[in-house]
């Protein structure tokens, strides 16, 4: 058994085919409002503002704001509702978690400067939580004149039975897994007569209800070094180098129940990891006291990434015994992934025992995402990096954040973010014919919404945070290529609690 | 308040490095983010010596304390009357 999974191994580093595409690009870049209570507060509109760790990771020149040391840690609540509609059928998900938003350690140092050149200078040491994966979807969709066995007949086109009934079909690098699965679980049928044709085990016209289920799970964090400093009170400069950390799985179920009786489903079992770097320039300019702008550079991120899967099909057919066949577990598919580079800019207006007002623009070039080896050859991954260049947009974030100081310690705050849509149309998920992995679903956000609140306590030691966020997000579902797609809507509430020690 | 941040700060009129304290900013605290170069600019004044009218500036030469100076000069001029007086 060994060396057949051995075998099945090294042909499949050889010569097989894993597409990524769109769908799991979406996944491994961008990032979420995370971050100390004051900076989710005023939805992370920071950039132009500094004086805050978690604005670091968008702008290092934030670094040269700070006058002392700091260190600060957040405790995230986190409740996501996610609601499926599909025609009059609504299901809904929840997931509950708790969670370290962000840790962060300034080390300030001052200079004998007060007034002119180089005033001071600050290393900070920190993470941060960009992502959350956890969330479960649920979907039912009932009287469906497409099946996914015709899907399957129709991606099988081209094989012959023989291909995909024998002991090293796994091994086979023209072979698709999801054809291999289907037909050993008896939900496609070759014709006899044409070899090379397939269709659906169902009869003409054969309605289905289908059950989609997704359990996703995992986290994308940020850990970072960065320097700024300050000069004369007006201009801070800062650069900082990230190490990006990605751990994500996902757990999918499909399902139909056949008008005609019978029944199957398919279970797919899909995780990834990887480990990245990027580095990020910026700067703040203090043109008049109570104006400043900022801006700053990130470059791409380098991942490196890792992942494994398999899949599961069971068929209850009314005349036949529950067939069940399992795909060999795959090891680990080593891949580069080049994460989009980001351009923010922000400009803020302080006043002084008032409060504050900013504003921060992100740009995100997520066409410029690419799949590559780890010696960085590309050829293989032509079709997925072209996906990506065409389904994709890039992506534009904008933010407005405010504070109204309450005498000299406490204050309130309120902030709203927008991101644009990722997607160009409708969610479409193309798979190569000797693509072995077997999840065939798709997902594409149209855009979100984040409004926050929060309220803090603030002295010359130590100052206390907490803010709420609401998170709105749409999405479109594609169970599989040619299925109807599933509206989801996701609300996401959010409490952070800081503490910070000067 | 002493805090456990490796810091070296330079306060007020001497330079004082306090290795393992980070202190916070002296006078009414002021949130970073509210800081403007003209707070820097009223501190740096408030932090100048003020000297009464009519009064100079004194500057030391080669980091020189005052409450040294002061002993030196006593002192030479102690051995300095001491030296006249055996002469005479």
């Amino acid at each position: 058994m060994r060396k057949y999974i051995l075998a099945i191994v090294c042909l499949l580093s050889a010569c097989c085919v894993f597409s990524q595409g769109s769908h799991d690009a979406m996944k491994y870049a961008g990032r979420d409002l995370y971050g100390t209570a004051r900076y989710v507060g005023m939805s992370g509109a920071f950039a132009a503002l500094g004086g805050d760790p978690s604005a670091v990771h968008d702008n290092p020149a934030s670094l040269g704001v700070f006058r002392s040391s700091d260190a600060s840690i957040s405790l995230d609540i986190n409740t996501e509702r996610t609601t499926s509609t599909s025609g009059q059928d609504q299901y809904i998900g929840r997931r509950f978690r708790i969670s370290c938003g962000q840790v962060n350690w300034v080390i300030n140092f001052k200079t004998e400067n007060t007034e002119h050149g180089l005033v001071s200078h600050s290393l900070m040491f920190g993470y941060k939580r960009l992502k959350n994966y956890n969330r479960d979807v649920n979907a039912v969709m009932q009287h469906q004149n497409n099946s996914f066995t015709d899907y399957l007949a129709e991606y099988t086109q081209g094989l012959n039975a023989n291909q995909l009934n024998n002991d090293n079909a796994y091994s086979d690098a023209n072979v698709g897994w999801l054809s291999i699965l289907g037909y050993q679980g008896f939900l496609i049928n070759p014709d006899t007569i044409n070899q090379g044709n397939w269709f659906s085990l169902l009869e003409p016209g054969e309605q289905v209800n289908s059950a989609f289920s997704m359990v996703e799970s995992g986290w994308l964090d940020e850990y970072i070094a960065g320097w700024g400093a300050n000069l004369s009170n007006r201009l801070y400069l800062g650069a900082s180098f990230g190490v990006r950390a990605m751990m994500y799985s996902k757990s999918v179920t499909y399902g139909e129940s056949f008008g005609n009786g019978g029944n199957f489903d398919l279970s797919t079992y899909y995780n990834a990891s990887g480990i990245g770097v990027n580095g990020t320039f910026g700067v703040i300019y203090r043109p008049v006291n109570n104006t400043r702008f900022g801006l700053s550079f990130q470059t791409p991120t380098l991942m490196n990434n890792k992942e494994a899967f398999d899949a599961k099909v069971v068929t209850r057919n009314v005349t036949t015994n529950t067939v069940t066949v399992e795909s060999p577990r795959t090891t680990t598919f080593n891949y580069r992934v080049t994460n989009p580079w980001r351009i923010t800019a922000g400009l803020a207006s302080t006043f002084s025992n008032v409060g504050l007002i900013s504003f921060q623009y992100d740009y995100e070039a997520y066409k410029t995402m690419k799949f590559s080896s780890n010696t960085g050859k590309t050829d293989i991954w032509a079709y997925d990096n072209n996906e990506i260049k065409n389904s994709l947009h890039n992506l534009h974030t904008f933010r407005v954040g405010g504070e109204v100081l309450i005498g000299s310690m406490f204050a309130i705050r309120a902030g709203y973010a927008y991101t644009t849509t990722f997607a160009h149309s409708a969610p479409i998920r193309n798979k190569q014919l000797n693509d072995i992995r077997t999840d065939t679903e798709t997902s594409e956000i149209r855009n979100q919404h984040y409004i926050s609140a929060g309220f803090g306590v603030r002295s010359r030691i130590v100052a206390a945070d907490i803010a709420y966020q609401c998170r709105i997000s749409r999405e479109q579902v594609l169970p599989y290529t040619g299925s109807n797609v599933f509206d989801l809507n996701a609300i996401s509430h959010r409490v952070v609690l800081t503490v910070a020690i000067k | 308040m002493v805090s456990v941040f490796l810091s070296v700060r330079y306060n007020r009129n001497a330079v004082c490095i306090a290795a393992n304290v980070a202190l916070p900013p002296q006078g009414e605290y002021i949130d970073d983010i509210y800081y403007t170069p003209t707070d820097a600019h009223r501190e740096a004044n408030e932090l100048k010596p003020h000297y009464k009218k009519g009064m100079k500036e004194i500057i030391f030469i080669d980091d020189t304390v005052p409450s040294e100076l002061q002993d030196t000069i006593t002192s030479q001029e102690l051995k300095t009357t001491d030296k006249e007086e055996n002469k005479r």
